[in-house]
């Protein structure tokens, strides 16, 4: 192939006749390269997902410049960013974003923690180990709907698990979703019981792919088991911890099913509202297409906020 | 990696191509789900319970007399219509129409505006029920010239149900509670004096609030002060009042799980006879009397809401039509049904509600629906539901709920509520 | 002091042995080699001596103190591993002095000064800011043996630390850990499954095959005076020759050789039957065969034909096949001086002294007898 070339080279210099033969040789490796013959396996699936995808987030942006709602067509004559200034006016959007950004970071941060914590003792060699580990990993295999159900039981105020053993301590029975100042608790408190077995895992991989010897060496050394673990095992997760609290993340932005299968209706209970919620009722039961778009882009962005450091992070990685 | 020089490979490759392309169109084929269905689609909110019953016994008659007509009749499941109104809502902007829909007229209309079809001619002049609707009824049904709706049968807002064995034990005799303020006394002699829950509510969604404030508006400063509210010139005080008294009530004589739950389980706390009474739209009586141990008159009676006494709230069940119909024959025929006297007879007995032509034998429906309906043709005063699309624009109404929701759902805000109802209902 | 004794030591895995009753003792700056083919159980033992496993039965001490039960932590000794254990994640310096940091009576400066005069030592003191992944082999292994140098404890373990290093670095290596081992004065127990670390470096060696201990001895009493066949085959390289037979009238009667046995061979070999020659290949006499001399071979002479020559430059590995038949297999391996070459298919005559002949049980493997050491010629230090 190479001496190919050089004869085209040297015949391009050779005069216009032949620069006829030069671009449709191009042409056809072009057409025979892998790309282009490769394209009709990555070419349907670009498609649909360019269509289905990226051309419905590319509609959404369109009718969130407008100010469609209710029943009619959206009118792009008048394109104006009044839906995202309505929107950063409101005070409900402002306290949904609020807590969901708590629900974000509280979720995400409790269910690392207690991911770790498991992990370690799992590595550390408890006994049934495997039991116990599919055992945390569970709940991951239910849908929200059930654990939300699960959990609306567990903490209903007249006879709930959760109220059974308050009030056999003496306390009086807490309202746990009813009360606006501890219900974003509650709901955290059950996503990370969904959850927390995935970070559990990550650690536990990341964990066991550590040579055993760096520990040994450690004990020689003379460090105790917990200086170990802080120094020297736990600095070593951070790749593995970046990717779960990825994972973890975009399952808080996620938190709608769990939130709507409480409720049953658009309005989750006070003080748990999110972004997500609010979008859907926006949008679902008030009709207010472009309010609902508008919500949506926002939503958009946070969620790549949350993924462009750790795409950055990655990028340089691979780069050093 | 394919080596250029093969043919050989390119069959396999295009065979390939073919197979994915049929594969392609066959799913988009099936995704496009078309309601294809020729004749009659009506969609309605029934899902359970004495709806259920009623809407079937309806469509059973339908079917009989109109057996050449073929009819599809759907429910969408949720508390308070919010499911259906969301799949007409989504069914109407992608322009797919039903034929018709139950839904609640008035002010509810609004969100429907320039997509109705006008039955005046063809339904309402044709069978004459102008003449023998009540007129309330008839005003509700009218919308920006038009009549695109026929009623099917009506709720009273302002009741107070209550387990007679309760009051007695309580010493309290219901005819005596003529004002809000008797109410309370009441309650909280049951309170002290008896085991049982003095009031059954449900608190999971707000217009479950937002429905008993307006009957304590109402007994407390007149049906006029609610009026003028929903114009959009509330008493500011007034609703204060109303809002504190339902605050009493909320926080010391209700169950204590009564923000997890809806109106009913509510009402399964009174039938179980272990609350004293309820306030609810007479929906509640259907599930009174599918309790065969709970019976009108015996173990559970009624009176008008505390200081409503000559006043009907007024809710109303109707099935609307989209213009741009995909059946107009059927669908006029089916409206026409709806304003029968036999459909209105079947569906409110088994529904619990009250017909609206004027020219039924009360004898023909249940005892305490025809209590009920004797009210209907016979009250001073017949303010539309709040809660329930008649009194306000649906937009506004859900600003009402957010308002109750945000700031009187524990914890309790009467100012803010009072001054969120109100920016609610003045735009 | 940093003695050591091991008594009666044994390690059982489940069912596997893996240490089996071995009693040693090591004195104070020793530098003692244990070494064996794999899974003889000598990592086993240095994991015991460093804490990492608990022997199931026997006693372990280390200055005089009972050390089964300490933990690691406690045992005041140093580890350098296989494959280094550095702490990826932090810098040399940091690893350097991670040891120190649970060592009593150092300030931060203190330890800060302490890694840099080891790190420079050990030539290492320009790395002291990068992370052990930028290090080449040789230099991790040096960081490796810092960090165990920094801390100053009585012993230092070992574990096949150049095994992973390639075969020039593995020579100077050698040369640097003698030295090192020297200055600093410390009990060393390193462990290794090449018999030349174990000749060059130790200043005695430990054999160890299948749990058990072979034999312990300075180098070349193990080299000249094996205690049974296993040691004698493991030392030294290449590997001794052995001839399998038995016990004839004059001497020996093996597959391909007949070879009488002298006096002292006779009085020791005694009854015994099922025997074992052995002879190291340096030992083995090769001359090109003449044709005049052919029918004139000696008792402990035999015709044979040379069929590979390794040429090493300093010497030659000759292998060699019985003249006689046409065998595909070599029956002894011998060893000239460089200069001496023989090429493939020649004939030889191969002469074995008796002098250098060692015995053994064909079914014990124990050592019949060894080879004559003329004590004042040969072992002059």
């Amino acid at each position: 192939m190479a001496t190919h070339d050089t004869t085209e080279a040297t015949d391009s210099t050779t005069g216009p006749s032949k620069e006829v033969v030069t671009w449709k040789t191009k042409l056809r490796y072009f057409l025979n390269s892998d790309f282009v013959r490769s394209s009709p396996y990555w070419g349907i699936p670009f498609v649909l997902m360019g269509i289905a995808v990226y051309g419905g987030i590319g509609y959404n942006l369109a009718i969130s410049f407008t100010d469609y709602a209710g029943i009619g067509r959206p009118e792009f004559s008048n394109l104006s960013l009044e839906m995202y200034r309505t929107a950063l006016a409101d005070g409900s959007f402002r306290q949904a974003a609020f807590q969901n950004f708590v629900l974000l970071v509280g979720f995400t941060s409790v269910s690392l923690a207690l991911g770790l914590f498991l992990a370690v003792l799992l590595d550390y060699g408890i006994r049934y180990k495997e039991t116990i580990q599919t055992i945390y990993l569970l709940p991951m295999a239910l849908s929200f709907v059930v654990t939300a159900q699960v959990w609306l039981w567990m903490y209903s105020p007249g006879n709930g698990v959760l109220n059974v053993f308050v009030t056999a301590l003496g306390f009086g029975s807490i309202d746990w979703l009813g009360n606006p100042r501890i219900a974003l608790a509650a709901v955290i408190f059950a996503l990370v019981w969904q959850f927390s077995g995935y970070a559990m895992v990550v650690f536990l991989a990341g964990l066991q792919s550590l040579p055993s010897d760096q520990f040994e060496a450690a004990k020689v050394d003379g460090a105790s088991t917990a200086k170990t673990y802080i120094r020297i095992i736990i600095p070593q997760l951070k790749q593995a911890s970046v990717g779960a609290a990825v994972v973890l993340m975009l399952f808080a932005l996620k938190a709608f099913d769990f939130l709507y299968a409480i409720t049953g209706d658009y309005r989750p209970p006070n003080g748990t509202d999110i972004l997500a919620t609010l979008m859907v009722r926006e949008a679902f039961q008030y009709g207010q297409w472009a309010y609902g778009a508008a919500i949506a882009t926002m939503l958009l962005l946070l969620s790549l906020s949350v993924i462009a450091p750790y795409l950055v992070y990655q990028y340089r990685q691979g780069a050093l | 990696m394919v080596d250029n020089d093969k043919l050989v490979d390119g069959i396999g490759r295009r065979t390939y191509l073919g197979g994915i392309a049929t594969g392609a169109a066959a799913g988009l084929a099936g995704c496009a789900s078309g309601n294809t269905a020729d004749g009659l689609e009506v969609l309605h909110g029934w899902t359970g319970g004495d709806g259920a019953d009623a809407i079937e016994t309806l469509t059973d008659a339908f079917e009989e007399e109109h057996s050449d007509i073929d009819g599809t009749f759907e429910a969408v499941g949720g508390d308070g219509n919010v499911e259906l109104n969301t799949s007409i809502l989504q069914r109407l902007t992608n322009e797919n129409p039903m034929s018709s829909f139950a839904n609640w007229p008035g002010n509810n209309l609004e969100r429907y505006e320039g997509v109705l079809m006008d039955l005046e001619e063809d339904v309402w002049e044709a069978e004459g029920l102008k003449e023998n609707m009540q007129d309330r009824a008839v005003e509700l049904c009218t919308f920006n010239g038009q009549m695109p709706a026929v009623p099917i049968g009506s709720h009273r807002l302002n009741n107070l149900f209550y387990n007679t064995a309760a009051f007695d034990e309580a010493g309290i005799d219901a005819e005596d509670l003529g004002s809000t303020s008797d109410l309370l006394d009441a309650l909280e002699t049951i309170d002290q004096d008896t085991d049982y829950v003095p009031f059954a509510h449900g608190m999971r969604s707000a217009f479950l609030g937002l429905q008993t404030w307006v009957q304590i508006l109402a007994s407390q400063s007149g049906v006029d002060a609610y009026t003028d509210f929903i114009e959009g010139d509330g008493d500011r005080d007034a609703m204060i009042d109303a809002l504190e008294t339902l605050q009493e009530i909320q926080e010391n004589y209700i169950t204590d799980d009564a923000s997890a739950i809806g109106y009913t389980q509510a009402a399964q706390n009174l039938i179980s006879d272990e609350a004293a009474c309820i306030h609810g739209g007479n929906w509640l009586y259907g599930m009174f009397r599918a309790d065969d141990d709970f019976n009108y008159g015996e173990e559970w009676d009624w009176i008008p809401f505390p200081g409503t006494e000559g006043v009907y709230f007024y809710h109303l069940d109707a099935f609307v039509t989209p213009g741009d119909n995909p059946s107009p024959e059927e669908t006029v025929e089916w409206q026409k049904f709806v304003g029968t006297q036999e459909a209105q007879i079947e569906f409110n007995n088994l529904k619990g509600s009250v017909p609206l032509r004027t020219d039924i034998e009360s004898d023909e429906l249940a005892d305490f629906l025809k209590m009920t309906y004797e009210d209907l043709l016979d009250s001073d005063e017949y303010p539309p539901t709040l809660a329930h699309g008649l009194a306000v624009e649906p937009e506004q109404q859900n600003d009402c709920e957010g308002a109750i929701g945000d700031h009187f759902m524990d914890p309790y805000d009467a100012e803010a509520a009072a001054d969120g109802l109100l920016d609610a209902v003045s735009e | 002091m940093g003695s050591i004794q091991l008594d009666h030591l044994t390690k059982r895995f489940g069912e596997t042995v893996a240490v089996e009753d071995v009693t040693l003792d090591i004195a104070d700056s020793e530098f003692l080699v244990l070494v064996g083919p794999s899974g003889c159980g000598k990592s086993t033992t240095l994991r015991m001596l460093a804490g990492l496993e608990t022997p199931t039965a026997g006693d372990l001490y280390i200055a005089g103190e009972h050390m089964n039960y300490r933990v690691p932590q406690n045992r005041d000794i140093a580890m350098v591993f296989q494959d280094y254990a550095l702490y990826p994640h932090m810098t040399i310096h940091e690893n350097v002095r991670f040891g120190l940091e649970e060592e009593a009576g150092y300030t931060d400066s203190e330890m800060d000064e302490r890694v840099e005069e080891v790190a420079e030592t050990l030539g290492i003191d320009d790395l002291l800011d990068r992370k052990p992944g930028e290090l080449s082999g040789g230099q991790q292994q040096r960081v490796a043996l810092g960090r165990a140098i920094v801390r100053d404890p009585e012993v230092f373990l070992m574990d096949e630390p150049l095994a992973n290093l390639d075969a020039k670095l593995r020579a100077k290596m050698r040369t640097e850990l003698q030295r090192l081992q020297a200055d600093l004065d410390v009990t060393t127990v390193y462990v290794t499954h090449n018999q030349t670390e174990a000749m060059t470096m130790g200043d005695r060696i430990a054999v160890l095959n299948d749990g058990q201990l072979q034999q312990v001895g300075e180098p070349l009493e193990l080299y000249h005076e094996p205690a049974n066949q296993f040691v004698a085959g493991f030392i030294g390289e290449p590997m001794m020759n052995f001839l399998h037979g038995n016990r004839a009238d004059a001497g020996f009667v093996g597959e391909h050789i007949e070879y009488p046995f002298d006096e002292r061979l006779e009085r020791a070999v005694d009854g015994v039957d099922d025997l074992v020659l052995g002879v190291r290949p340096e030992a083995v006499d090769v001359r090109r065969a003449d044709e005049s001399s052919a029918p004139n071979l000696g008792p402990h002479e035999f015709e044979m034909t040379v069929s590979v020559t390794e040429t090493h430059g300093d010497q030659n590995i000759l292998s060699l096949t019985h003249a006689a038949e046409s065998v595909d297999h070599d029956v002894l391996r011998a060893v000239t001086d460089g200069m001496h070459i023989v090429k493939p298919g020649e004939p030889v005559t191969v002469a074995i002294d008796p002098e250098t002949i060692h015995v053994f049980d064909g079914k014990t493997g124990k050592t019949i007898c060894n080879r004559r050491i003329e004590t004042a010629r040969e072992l002059t230090i």
